[in-house]
C-alpha cells in the first residue's frame, strides 16, 4: 500500500509531494520567510 | 506496505542531507581559512574550493541532489536580502536603474547580433541564444529563448558552455578590475548588475568587493532579468511568426519565466522598510542571508565542470569575449554618466 493510500499519512504525504513539485523560486521564497519568521520569533540561532 | 506519517519527509531529508552537509563543509572551510589568511575573500574561496574538488575529485552521487539546492539557497537568500535593502535609496535611483538596465541590454543584444552574424558568422539561432544569454542572464534566458525559437539542442549546448566560462572568468576579473580602478562600492555594484551574465557570479563578485557592492549588484541583476520574459516573446515573435493562439501562449511565457523569487525580495524589502523588524532583527537576517550566500556560491563551484567550458567551442566564445569587453565599458561608462 502506498503512502497516499494511507489516510494517515495523507497530509504529510501531501505536503511534501506538494513541496518537491513546487517551482524552485517559490521554495526560495518559502525558505526566505521561514527563516525570517524564525528570527522574528527570537529563536536563539547561531549565525 | 504501509509507510506512517513523514516517512516521505525523512526520505527526502536523507536524500539532501548529505550534499548539504558538503556544501556546509566546503563554505566553512573557505570561512575558516579567509580568517586566517589576510586579504583573501571567502566567498570566493568557496567557489574555488568547489570547483577544485569537483573536477579533482569529482562530486560522489549521494551528494549531488544536495549540492543541487544551491540554486534555492541562491534564492533565499535574495529574499532574505530584501530585509536590507533601503528602498527609498532603489526608488532614488529607480528611473535611472531602469535607464541604465534597458540602454545596456538593448545595446548588448544588438551588438551580440551583429558580431555573431557578420563578423564571425554564426547562424541566426545561435547568435540569438548569445544575444540573449550576454544581454540578459546567462544560463536561464538561454534555455528560456532556446524554447521560444526553437534552436536546436547543439546550439544550446554550445552558449551554455560559453556563458559558464564568461561566468568563471569575469567572477574573478571583475573585483580585480574594481579595485584597479577604484570604483566606489555602488559603482562596481551597479557595473557588475548590468553587464556581469548569470545571477550567482554577479552577487559573488558584488559581495566579494563591498557589501554595499553586493547589495546594488543583486538589485540590479534583479532588475535586468525581470526582462528575460520580455526578450524571449519577442524573439518568439520575431522567429517563429505565431498566430494569435501563439501570441496568447508567449504571453504566458512572461509569467513563466519571470522570476519569482523577486516577488519575495521586494516584498521582504516592503516588510522591513515598514519599519515591522527592529534593527536587531535585520541584522540576524543579515547574517542569514550572507550563510546563504556561501553555501551556494559552494555550490556553484561544485557545479562546474571544466569539461563543459571546454565545450563553448571557439567562435561563440570569442563573440562573446568581445562582446562582453565593449559591452561592459560602456556600461560603466553608461554607470559613471547616470550615477556620477
Amino acid at each position: 500500500m502506498d503512502a497516499s493510500d494511507c489516510p494517515e499519512d495523507g497530509d504529510a504525504h501531501g505536503a511534501v509531494s506538494r513541496w518537491m513539485h513546487l517551482e524552485r523560486d517559490w521554495k526560495a521564497v518559502v525558505v526566505g520567510f521561514a527563516v525570517s519568521a524564525v528570527v522574528a520569533l527570537d529563536v536563539p540561532v547561531p549565525w | 506496505m504501509f509507510r506512517f506519517r513523514g516517512d516521505r519527509a525523512r526520505e527526502e531529508a536523507r536524500r539532501f542531507a548529505p550534499g548539504l552537509a558538503l556544501l556546509v563543509l566546503v563554505g566553512g572551510v573557505a570561512r575558516l581559512v579567509a580568517d586566517a589568511v589576510p586579504g583573501a575573500n571567502h566567498l570566493l574561496l568557496a567557489i574555488v574550493a568547489g570547483v577544485v574538488l569537483a573536477n579533482a575529485v569529482g562530486v560522489p552521487e549521494w551528494a549531488e541532489p544536495g549540492v543541487a539546492t544551491h540554486g534555492l539557497l541562491l534564492g533565499a537568500g535574495i529574499v532574505l536580502m530584501g530585509a536590507r535593502i533601503s528602498l527609498a535609496a532603489v526608488v532614488d535611483a529607480g528611473l535611472q536603474l531602469l535607464v541604465l538596465v534597458l540602454a545596456v541590454v538593448a545595446f548588448t543584444l544588438v551588438l551580440t547580433e551583429l558580431l555573431a552574424r557578420t563578423a564571425f558568422g554564426l547562424r541566426g539561432s545561435l547568435a540569438s541564444l548569445l544575444a540573449a544569454g550576454l544581454s540578459i542572464c546567462g544560463v536561464s534566458a538561454v534555455v528560456a529563448v532556446a524554447g521560444g525559437i526553437r534552436a536546436e539542442g547543439e546550439d544550446v549546448t554550445y552558449v551554455v558552455a560559453t556563458v559558464l566560462l564568461v561566468d568563471a572568468v569575469t567572477l574573478f576579473l571583475y573585483p580585480l578590475a574594481g579595485g584597479l580602478l577604484d570604483l566606489s562600492a555602488r559603482t562596481f555594484g551597479l557595473w557588475a548588475g548590468v553587464s556581469m551574465l548569470s545571477t550567482g557570479p554577479v552577487a559573488a563578485a558584488g559581495f566579494a568587493y563591498a557589501d554595499v557592492a553586493g547589495q546594488w549588484a543583486v538589485v540590479t541583476k534583479l532588475t535586468r532579468n525581470v526582462l528575460i520574459g520580455v526578450v524571449v516573446v519577442v524573439y518568439s515573435v520575431c522567429y517563429l511568426r505565431p498566430s494569435a493562439s501563439d501570441v496568447r501562449g508567449s504571453l504566458r511565457q512572461l509569467w513563466v519565466t519571470f522570476p519569482k523569487f523577486v516577488l519575495g525580495f521586494v516584498a521582504m524589502a516592503v516588510v522591513a522598510n515598514a519599519g515591522l523588524l527592529s534593527e536587531a532583527r535585520i541584522s540576524h537576517l543579515t547574517n542569514a542571508y550572507r550563510w546563504c550566500f556561501l553555501f551556494a556560491f559552494a555550490g556553484l563551484g561544485l557545479d562546474v565542470r571544466l569539461s563543459k567550458l571546454r565545450a563553448a567551442g571557439l567562435r561563440p566564445a570569442s563573440v562573446a569575449f568581445l562582446t562582453l569587453c565593449i559591452a561592459s565599458a560602456v556600461a560603466l561608462a553608461a554607470v559613471t554618466v547616470l550615477f556620477g
